[in-house]
């Protein structure tokens, strides 16, 4: 059993749990899956003044960017997360992640500016991407958690047929419920006691303030994340809408 | 028995396992540190190590009770190569049988005393029913054998004392089966304690749960108070005998001194279809001069609880029996942990992970943290034989070192009889339905209160 944790990397920590390979197969697989999520971290950190992120925040209305093959494809991602939540998870804050590209494949930057925000998909994204390499490399079981709130299972739990995950209350630390992942991903958001209103309802543009918790269970980790988030400020109505256009395995709102 | 393996190469393979069983030890390896918080654990140590190294005598050993706990030490001693079994006694064929397929060289005796009269036996096991406890130990150390029984010392307070003096007259060596004392996760989680890691010890809560009627099966009903000894009073002191003994040592281990007082409950309550005497269901709490106490609980028709010897401290508290502590004001908030250990363990756990994003500052919850840095292996407390990986094989290790070089282990019997006066006052608490000042007649000088 190989375990690989990095605690500062994009604003929370990382654990990676391989098994079934040797110890060194198992380290330069997760060496490859950190270098991944920090490549990632690179581009699109708010926090980054470097980041292509920074730079289209930063760029002058009606200006045209150029963006990296990867950043394009993670806009491509976004927008179409966007468009499936009918707008409920929006890295554009509103804007409805429309992006307008030249004919070079330049980011045309609107006349109100265009500011991108990817802490409720990056996550989802890395988590995605570290499976991806592990699935190539022959891994069969293995247990990703980033921060706790974006979680992929590879496999089984070697002594049961799934890995089993407790939900937990922010407020409380109780459990709430407990949920099988085998080759699934989860996404949890919400508010904790000390971390509130860091969501932001695309639809308002006010922050979700209330104790509310959300869990989504499906293959992807990325469409858990804007799931996840969606599922905060979509009534059921606009939830029973989304969940026509994934598959969705399980998914919870505790209030 | 190992015919094919050279002297020279038994000694390296004792070596390799002393040298894994001290590195388990972590920090403590190597140091005086062991022997501060353990002191029967002395021949273990580096110095001792090498003067053994190169040894090539082996114990002989002779097994009086040959029962399951008894072949289950048969079990350990094949894995313990300066051990040889050379005589087996029972008075129950049908064991003495089982027992001679395991080792088929041994002679076997149906009455301990002509076991004690061959010359050519070093040390005895004694795994007989607690009744006959003190009287084969007395006998075996009037006849100058070493003696490993079982837990508890004996089953009244005037056999312990007996023993006990017993033991001051002899020079053999005397070792108790509480594996605990050489459980690695015992050693490290009481030096924690000691190191100040849960602060002021406030408390101890012991429990062991079991869901099973506690009989074993008995084909002639005239055998029925021989196999089924542990019911009935004549022979058995209960669930306080049986469990609580091992438990509560770890209390006295831990506290470094002894309750002054015993109150206690107990009955008979779901096990009543047969003829059994002793209680199902115990609760009973000592308590030290200082007002601290040691909860004591144990039920066998219900098995949620499971098994735990927890020691509660003002900065956190130690889990022994599991392996985990917990801290009262924690900063990890990541459930990994335990997912680590429930793959190492090989035991289907839930993992408390999924939540809004980690930050040290949201931790609200007791995280467990393993007290051992290597493999940890945890007893359910659901076998009423014994498991691997307890102590129970190192304890029976350093007792066979024990019988070729004399040397006495430190504390081991006057733990013993602190934790099984303390046990036959909880029977007699619990009978009596009295709160007991623990007894001038039955204190030793070890004892400080």
């Amino acid at each position: 059993m190989h375990h690989t944790s990095a605690v500062n990397i994009m604003g929370t920590r990382l654990d990676i749990v391989i098994i079934g390979h040797d110890e060194a197969t198992a380290s330069s697989i997760s060496t490859d899956c950190l270098n991944a999520t920090l490549a990632l971290e690179t581009i699109i950190s708010r926090y980054n003044p470097k980041s292509e992120t920074s730079g289209i925040n930063s760029a002058e209305p009606l200006s045209m960017i150029s963006i990296s093959d990867r950043y394009r494809s993670l806009l491509d991602l976004s927008a179409d997360m966007c468009r499936r939540t009918y707008g409920r998870f929006d890295i554009t804050l509103g804007q409805g992640s429309q992006f307008a590209y030249s004919d070079s494949g330049d980011l045309l930057i609107p006349r109100q500016g265009l500011k991108i925000d990817m802490g409720g998909i990056g996550k989802g994204i890395a988590v995605d991407e570290m499976t991806r390499i592990m699935r190539q490399a022959g891994t069969e079981r293995a247990f990703v958690s980033f921060g706790g709130s974006s979680i992929a299972a590879i496999g089984t739990h070697p002594a049961g047929d799934a890995w089993r995950v407790s939900i937990a209350d922010p407020f409380s630390g109780h459990t709430l419920r407990c949920i099988d992942l085998a080759d699934t991903s989860i996404s949890t958001s919400g508010n904790s006691s000390a971390l509130r209103g860091h969501i932001i309802d695309p639809s308002t543009g006010y922050a979700v303030t209330g104790r509310r918790l959300s869990a989504v269970v499906v293959d992807s980790a990325t469409e858990a994340e804007a799931l996840s988030t969606a599922w905060l400020v979509a009534d059921s109505a606009m939830r029973a809408a989304i969940t026509d256009n994934f598959d969705i395995k399980e998914e919870y709102v505790f209030n | 028995m190992d015919n094919n393996i050279s002297t020279q190469s038994k000694s390296q393979l004792l070596s390799e396992s002393r040298r894994s069983f001290l590195k388990g030890l972590g920090v403590l390896a190597g140091t005086a540190g062991v022997v501060s918080v353990a002191p029967w654990l002395s021949s273990l140590t580096a110095e001792k190590q090498a003067e053994w190294d190169g040894e090539t005598r082996r114990a002989r050993i002779a097994l009086i009770g040959t029962g399951s706990r008894g072949q289950y030490h048969l079990h350990n001693l094949k894995n313990i190569p300066h051990a040889e079994v050379v005589a087996l006694c029972d008075i129950y064929e049908p064991h003495l049988k089982e027992a001679s397929e395991l080792f088929p060289e041994a002679r076997l005796y149906t009455d301990y005393h002509d076991v004690l009269n061959d010359p050519d036996i070093d040390g005895v096991i004694i795994a007989t029913p607690l009744g006959s406890h003190a009287p084969i130990t007395l006998d075996a150390l009037d006849a100058g054998k070493h003696v490993f029984c079982e837990k508890a010392m004996a089953l009244t307070l005037d056999q312990c004392k007996a023993v006990y003096d017993k033991y001051l007259e002899s020079d053999n060596v005397l070792y108790y089966c509480m594996q605990r004392m050489f459980d690695p996760k015992y050693v490290q989680g009481v030096a924690m304690i000691r190191d100040g890691l849960i602060g002021d010890v406030v408390g101890m809560r012991c429990y062991w749960f079991r869901n099973a009627d506690w009989r074993r099966d008995c084909p002639d009903p005239e055998y029925e108070r021989l196999i089924n000894w542990r019911l009935y009073k004549e022979t058995s002191g209960g669930l306080m005998t049986e469990l609580a003994s091992h438990q509560l040592e770890v209390c006295t281990w831990v506290a470094g001194k002894m309750p002054s007082k015993i109150l206690g409950t107990g009955d008979l309550i779901h096990w009543t279809d047969d003829e059994r005497e002793v209680y199902d269901t115990c609760n009973v709490i000592y308590k030290f001069s200082d007002g601290r106490t040691i909860s004591y609980e144990t039920l066998i028709s219900n098995k949620f609880n499971g098994m735990e010897d927890q020691i509660l401290g003002s900065k956190g508290t130690m889990n022994l029996a599991t392996g985990f502590y917990y801290l009262e004001d924690d900063d990890s908030r990541s459930g990994i942990k335990q997912l680590l250990k429930s793959v190492k363990d090989d035991i289907f756990a839930v993992i408390p992970a999924a939540g809004p994003s980690w930050r040290s500052e949201t931790a609200d919850s007791y995280i467990p943290h393993d007290i051992l840095s290597g493999p940890t292996y945890v007893n359910h407390g659901q076998s009423t034989v014994g498991v691997d990986h307890d102590g129970s094989e190192e304890i029976l290790s350093a007792f066979c070192q024990a019988c070729i070089t004399g040397e006495r282990a430190e504390n081991i019997v006057e733990e013993a009889y602190c934790a099984t006066t303390l046990c036959l006052l909880g029977n007699l608490a619990m009978e009596t339905s009295s709160t007991i000042d623990f007894p001038e007649e039955y204190k030793i000088p070890y004892m400080k209160f």
